[in-house]
């Protein structure tokens, strides 16, 4: 082997072509210079694509978690506008002076959810403004139309009634308005973790490429200069394995974290909110199906499709991620006093009906619902905000020590091979 | 050295598994589910003949030869049913200031119809007080309901500022008149608007109830060519909708405007009566029996000053009418042939 490129003759010479380097055609330290060049280049591409992999991998973990925030935070104020719709329509059902621990309930629901709309408006996408600019809108509107209900129903007007179902409808329209800000949150969530899977590809690409050569390189040097081992080459090879191994694997757990406060602590939090939603909705609609006197059907549609999406959402919580599981007894507790209410009412005994609805069992058993919900969401919201922020810990150091591999390996791959290079001077 | 080189290759190979599988992806929204109301194929409303409309259409049944003693209701009639069951299931109004609306402080349904069904309730049951109001069922319905609701069988009776025609009768049956409302329109004070004729002309938005007689008679648009009709489900809701700009007026009956006068002092009821609205009580077009019975009930209000005493007491101590605004009740007749 050895004898065969040793005796093959220079067929062109240098100076006739002096920009084309043949492999073939070059002498022992042309092949050194070469393969010199080749094995810094290849530490600079690992030094620069893994930190542009790296990066592209932190920002998007970061984008997730940040649409993560926003989902659970316009799903607050979702919860929170239902949540004060039903108190109203509650307050309405019971009539006389307006209590007055339920003014201040929807008060604070009312202060909360602006609150919350603000902030949302301030993080809100390209997309989203324009939906929630329509939201804010809505949301001052409901405000309005409320007051005007309450004023009416002060001095015994019955076109009250009329402005808490205009109340009711606009509710509706903000509800279904933050829904697909929800819905493009949601999407938002799951494009930042493909694109943080994505993003770990020129990391293993330029790793591979750096051992790649470093192993060729060092068989290379074994073969044709009889050295068993050269020791700078070797350890460059070992680094850029060490980077492969250790470095695409702490990469690869950063992304895997943030999957994981995707796939379990907010999908668990999406859902609960979910269930929260249409749990008010319902109690607004019983309340709705109470004030209609006798005469409740089309709320009644409306209670079942709330309770529907309710069921399924706490099941799917509690099946899949085995959150809110003791909700689903409460709710069920509170659809079975709900059953009851309205077989009262149907059956023409119309102040039991609401006896029952505001003061006793539906009451009780809904607050179990509101209470038990509320604490799971919370708990796996910050469980989810506490992954995400835990995710991206190491990427920062990962970063840099990439960075410093690579040109480790630059410089060692030279100064391995001008070790041998020295032996023609 | 070879064994090194497939080592290596096996861990990279699982690193680089590791660094591009994976994925996650939120739950989709949850999606509910209800089971739909089989809903009844809607046909057009049957309509009168114009013979059939020529006859007077306040023609009603005769009461009973009879008339029966409260708790004393003849075995087998409808009356008898009602009395078994302890319950007089009726269709109201629940926001018609004046006729049937619920007061927000009291929580009671009050007003001019349900004074003359809880009359109606004494002659069935012999109770009185609390006991009588716990044998009336009050179904609060719309104004489109409230034939289907008689249909349907879901209520005795409808109370309901409703309109005795002549199309009405091809599905309902109704008592004889109790009050002679007539249609009149609801302005913005100052408005300058005097007319229906008014608003027709400066080619106004007017709001009235989908179902009602009201509707019907402005969207006739060789009487009035130039009217934008505005159909809210309640006409509740066309105060609503004048209060937000979204309606110049409102026509509905003398009666309801009058209580929508009251709620808002920025409204006042302008012009001459332009159609005559008769209100009767409605019935299942089968309950003959009913309707009779019902027939001698109002006959006794009328003679005893009971419907006085109630027109007294919702229109004008409310401040709502002038006793001169309350026009005379005209001679029940009782012409129309048992079917």
């Amino acid at each position: 082997m050895l004898r065969r490129v040793a005796t093959i003759p220079p067929t062109t010479g240098p100076a006739a072509r002096p920009f084309r380097v043949s492999w073939r055609a070059a002498d022992s330290p042309t092949r050194l210079r070469l393969a010199t060049a080749a094995t810094v280049l290849v530490g600079i591409a690992l030094s620069i694509g893994g930190w542009y992999a790296i990066d592209r991998r932190d920002t998007a973990i970061d984008d997730a978690a940040a649409a993560a925030a926003q989902l659970i935070q316009v799903q607050d104020v979702r919860v929170q506008v239902v949540q004060a719709d039903s108190i109203a329509s509650n307050a309405y059902l019971l009539g006389g002076q307006e209590a007055p621990e339920l003014r201040a309930a929807y008060d604070d629901r009312i202060d909360d959810a602006g609150a919350g709309l603000s902030r949302a408006s301030g993080d809100a996408t390209e997309t989203d403004e324009p939906l929630l600019g329509t939201a804010v809108q809505q949301f001052a509107r409901y405000v309005g139309l409320v007051e005007q209900a309450r004023a009416n129903n002060r001095q015994g007007f019955p076109v009250g009634a009329a402005y808490q179902r205009q109340a009711r409808t606009v509710a509706s329209e903000l509800a279904a308005t933050l829904q697909l800000v929800e819905q493009n949150t949601r999407q938002r969530v799951d494009d930042s973790m493909s694109r943080a899977y994505r993003a770990s590809w020129l990391l293993v690409v330029t790793a591979l490429l750096a051992l790649a050569a470093l192993l060729v390189g060092s068989a290379w040097l074994s073969r044709d200069f009889r050295r068993l081992l050269n020791v700078p080459l070797v350890v460059a090879a070992l680094i850029a394995f060490l980077v492969l191994t250790v470095g695409v694997g702490t990469n690869a757990r950063a992304a895997g974290r943030a999957g994981d406060a995707v796939r379990e602590p907010l999908s668990a939090a999406d859902l609960v909110a979910q269930a929260r939603v249409a749990a008010f909705d319902a109690r607004s609609s019983e309340a709705l199906t109470l004030i209609n006197r006798g005469n409740g059907a089309a709320y009644e549609q409306q209670w079942q499709l709330s309770a529907s999406i309710a069921d399924i959402a706490l099941e799917r919580a509690c099946d899949e991620h085995g959150v809110g599981c003791g909700s689903m007894d409460d709710f069920d507790a509170y659809a079975a006093s709900h059953a009851e209410v309205r077989l009262l009412d149907d059956g023409g005994d119309w102040d039991d009906a609401v006896d029952l609805a505001t003061s006793d069992a539906p009451a009780t058993d809904f607050a179990a619902v509101a209470d038990t919900t509320a604490d799971a969401l919370a708990e796996q919201a910050s469980l989810a905000q506490d992954r995400f922020d835990r995710a991206d810990d190491a990427l920062g150091l990962l970063r840099i020590v990439v960075v410093l591999a690579g040109l480790a390996i630059a410089a060692l791959g030279a100064i391995g091979y001008g070790q041998r290079l020295r032996e023609y001077r | 050295m070879r064994r090194f080189v497939a080592v290596a290759l096996a861990v990279v190979a699982g690193a680089v598994a590791a660094g591009c599988s994976g994925d996650a992806r939120l739950p989709d929204e949850v999606q509910g589910s209800v089971v739909e109301p089989t809903v009844v194929p809607t046909t057009a409303p049957p309509s009168c003949s114009n013979a059939e409309a020529a006859e007077p259409a306040t023609r009603t049944y005769a009461p009973l030869d009879e008339q029966p003693a409260p708790g004393e209701m003849p075995a087998g009639s409808t009356m008898a049913e009602i009395a078994e069951r302890g319950q007089l299931v009726v269709g109201v109004s629940g926001d018609t200031l004046l006729f049937g609306s619920r007061n927000p402080l009291t929580d009671t349904i009050e007003g001019f119809d349900i004074s003359v069904v809880q009359e109606v309730a004494k002659a069935i049951f012999d109770v009185a007080g609390e006991e009588l109001e716990d044998r009336i069922v009050y179904k609060v319905i719309t104004y489109a309901q409230r034939l289907p609701a008689l249909e349907a069988r879901e209520v005795d009776l409808v109370a309901h500022t409703m309109t005795i025609n002549c199309n009405r009768w091809l599905r309902i049956a109704f008592s004889s008149v109790y009050y002679q409302a007539g249609q009149k329109v609801l302005v913005k004070t100052g408005s300058g608007f005097d007319t229906i004729a008014d608003l027709d002309a400066a080619g106004a938005r007017v709001c009235a109830p989908e179902g009602s007689t009201n509707i019907d008679e402005i969207r006739d648009t060789e009487k009035y060519p130039g009217l934008v009709v505005v159909a809210k489900p309640d006409i509740t809701d066309c105060l609503v909708a004048m209060q937000q700009g979204e309606a110049d007026a409102t026509t509905g009956d003398d009666t309801v405007l009058a209580g929508f006068a009251a709620q808002d002092p920025s409204t006042e009821v302008v012009g001459p009566t332009f159609t005559a609205e008769p209100y009767g009580l409605g019935m299942n077009a089968a309950d003959v029996d009913l309707v009779r019975f019902v027939n001698g009930v109002l006959e006794r209000l009328r003679a005893d000053g009971t419907l006085d005493a109630i027109a007294q007491r919702w229109l004008v101590d409310t401040g709502a009418l002038d006793p001169e605004d309350i026009p005379p009740l005209p001679e029940p007749d009782y012409s129309r042939a048992m079917p």
